[in-house]
């Protein structure tokens, strides 16, 4: 368990917790308490809790001026000099030019897909939208995977992805479950895309057809996989 | 009647959402709502497509309710060509000038949102609800006018955090003695978490190595650059072992992370309101906070707020509430007082249909 503990009873620190009612469940009542219980902790060197004793008590206001005038003469009075000059680098790091923000981000060790697709893509400048808004098909289709989810969202909503968008797009695709036809329809004709007014040739009707495809009920594609398996002998 | 509250998308974790999601709660007993989106994530309550808005009210004592928030084209449009009674709630739109080092479509977006403020707040509106007095006064500075004006804290969903149990596995994680400062916030470079940083590392290396900086809030990939500078910078500051960030977390992992932070502290350069701020303070956390845009307003006398975000005067005022229990027990009850005086639903509702009832 825990070495500190506080517990707060109507703003005042009461010390009579005994470790072993201090279980998360315990924790979890005085927590539901609308009159304010918090319990932070466990101290080994606390006793039973008492809740029906204890009783509403307000701390008197503190006075926030005066309390900032104390911290600002605390900082003034201290003689040490700081073992780091923060605000120094605070400053170096607000200036860093884009170029520097560009190499921290590829040197960067925490980067997730999203990130490493926007690093092949962008920064690579490996798509460049056109002004004209006007693509053929096989523009986009000749991407795949993550790049492919990227640079339909540039190409046809002419902006990034928002990554819950790019992460649902990416793993119905890997999965099957959608085409980069059908990725790029949703785009295209959904409210946004409308908006955007994006000409794709050769997108429509091929996209008509995989809705079409896709709204085939159920059952009917069930039939159809098992006649074709009964077919096939398998 | 009919009323209809409209915002580009509705998602879970979100204070847009949630004050969407209050306001659909708190109408119901004042005739037909629904809400209205074009993207959505939630499939409670139900959402309805924002092309159906138009075939929805139709009657001019109808009512709509846009959240403005964002540029988001259809809006202008919806709002002058319905003939209805039109509320708007302004949660402000963050200056451009903050994302532009990281993304282009980013200070875009922003940068059309603030276009769009003023034909907003000259278009033909019968109320106008500020999440702050802060952006209620940036609406009447681009037009809006002063007697259709009020500030109204957004709903939020405080009343489930007190509901539903912390996370236990956060609670093992993070109670072994230190300092636990918290932060709640989306990871964007609004919320300048790189002078937070340069305060925890003056804190925790000239006061209290035994601490940790945890930030709380969800990664916006496509400012991926932020988080790399943020990385970059905590090892600059020798702070590797010392800062977690969560991402995005659970609702019981949120509890969690209040239930075990010593202090909530930001220094956030642009909030309309700062909901985290109100979660603090609901859940007894004391705030040490920069006082930018409309925190001061929302902090008030419930925590130290300073007017520069200077690292030793933030690290000195972590030191005094770490190092004394009774100045931390104050100060959180100051801010329960002022979270039970000021912002809970139940006074947001009142206030939200007292404002109503002021529309002709």
């Amino acid at each position: 368990m825990c070495s500190r503990a506080i517990l707060l009873h109507g703003g005042r620190a009461v010390t009579n917790v005994k470790p072993l009612d201090v279980t998360y469940q315990y924790c979890k009542l005085i927590i539901r308490n609308r009159f304010g219980f918090h319990v932070y902790g466990t101290n080994p060197d606390l006793q039973q809790i008492d809740l029906q004793s204890m009783s509403e008590t307000r701390e008197p206001e503190i006075d926030i001026e005066e309390l900032k005038a104390g911290i600002r003469r605390q900082v003034e009075r201290r003689e040490t000099e700081p073992t780091t000059p923060y605000a120094q680098i605070l400053a170096e790091f607000d200036n860093l030019e884009p170029a520097s923000l560009t190499q921290l981000l590829i040197a960067d060790p925490f980067s997730d897909e999203f990130t490493q697709t926007l690093t092949k893509v962008i920064l690579q400048n490996e798509f460049v939208r056109r002004s004209d808004d006007r693509y053929h098909l096989n523009d986009l289709l000749k991407y795949d995977d993550q790049k492919f989810v990227w640079i339909a969202y540039l190409a046809l909503l002419k902006r990034e992805p928002d990554e819950e968008g790019f992460t649902a797009f990416l793993e119905r695709l890997r999965r099957g479950r959608l085409t980069k036809i059908d990725i790029l329809a949703r785009l295209r004709y959904s409210p946004e895309g409308k908006r955007m007014k994006v000409t794709v040739d050769g997108l429509r009707v091929p996209a008509l057809i995989r809705r079409l495809c896709l709204s085939v009920p159920v059952r009917l594609r069930t039939r159809a996989l098992n006649l074709r398996s009964k077919i096939s002998g398998e | 009647m009919r009323i209809a509250i409209l915002a580009p998308s509705i998602t879970s974790h979100d204070a847009v959402s949630n004050d969407v999601l209050g306001m659909y709660g708190a109408l119901q007993n004042a005739g037909e709502v629904r809400i209205f989106a074009e993207g959505w994530s939630l499939t409670e309550p139900r959402i309805f497509s924002s092309s159906k808005l138009e075939s929805f009210l139709k009657k001019s004592d109808d009512i709509l309710i846009y959240h403005f928030a964002r540029g988001w084209e259809p809006a202008l449009p919806l709002l002058n060509s319905l003939k209805c009674r039109k509320i708007i709630k302004y949660h402000n739109i963050t200056p451009a000038k903050f994302f532009a080092r990281y993304s282009a479509d980013f200070a875009n977006q922003c940068r059309e949102g603030r276009l769009q403020l003023r034909l907003i707040a000259t278009s033909d509106t019968d109320l106008f609800l500020s999440a702050s007095g802060y952006n209620m006064r940036e609406l009447l500075a681009e037009g809006a006018p002063e007697t259709k004006s009020f500030a109204l804290p957004p709903f939020h969903h405080i009343d489930r955090l007190h509901s539903i149990e912390a996370d236990a596995a956060v609670l093992d994680q993070f109670q072994n003695g230190h300092v636990n400062v918290c932060t709640v916030g989306r990871l964007t470079p609004n919320k300048g978490h790189p002078q937070l940083i340069a305060a925890f590392a003056a804190y925790h290396h000239e006061y209290n190595p035994r601490s940790r900086l945890i930030i709380v809030g969800k990664h916006e990939t496509r400012l991926a650059k932020y988080g790399a500078l943020l990385r970059a910078l905590i090892k600059r500051l020798a702070l590797e072992h010392a800062v977690t960030f969560t991402g995005g977390v659970s609702d019981n992992a949120l509890k969690a992370f209040y239930t075990i932070a010593d202090m909530f502290v930001t220094t956030s350069e642009h909030e309309g309101f700062c909901v985290p701020l109100v979660e603090a303070m609901a859940l007894k956390v004391p705030i040490v906070a920069y006082g930018s845009s409309a925190i001061p307003e929302t902090v008030g006398q419930a925590g130290i707020v300073w007017e520069q975000s200077n690292p030793f005067l933030m690290a000195e005022s972590i030191n005094a509430i770490a190092s004394d229990s009774s100045l931390s027990a104050g100060l959180a009850q100051m801010g329960w007082g002022r979270y039970q005086d000021l912002f809970t639903n139940q006074r947001i509702g009142s206030e939200f249909l007292s404002a109503l009832r002021t529309l002709s």
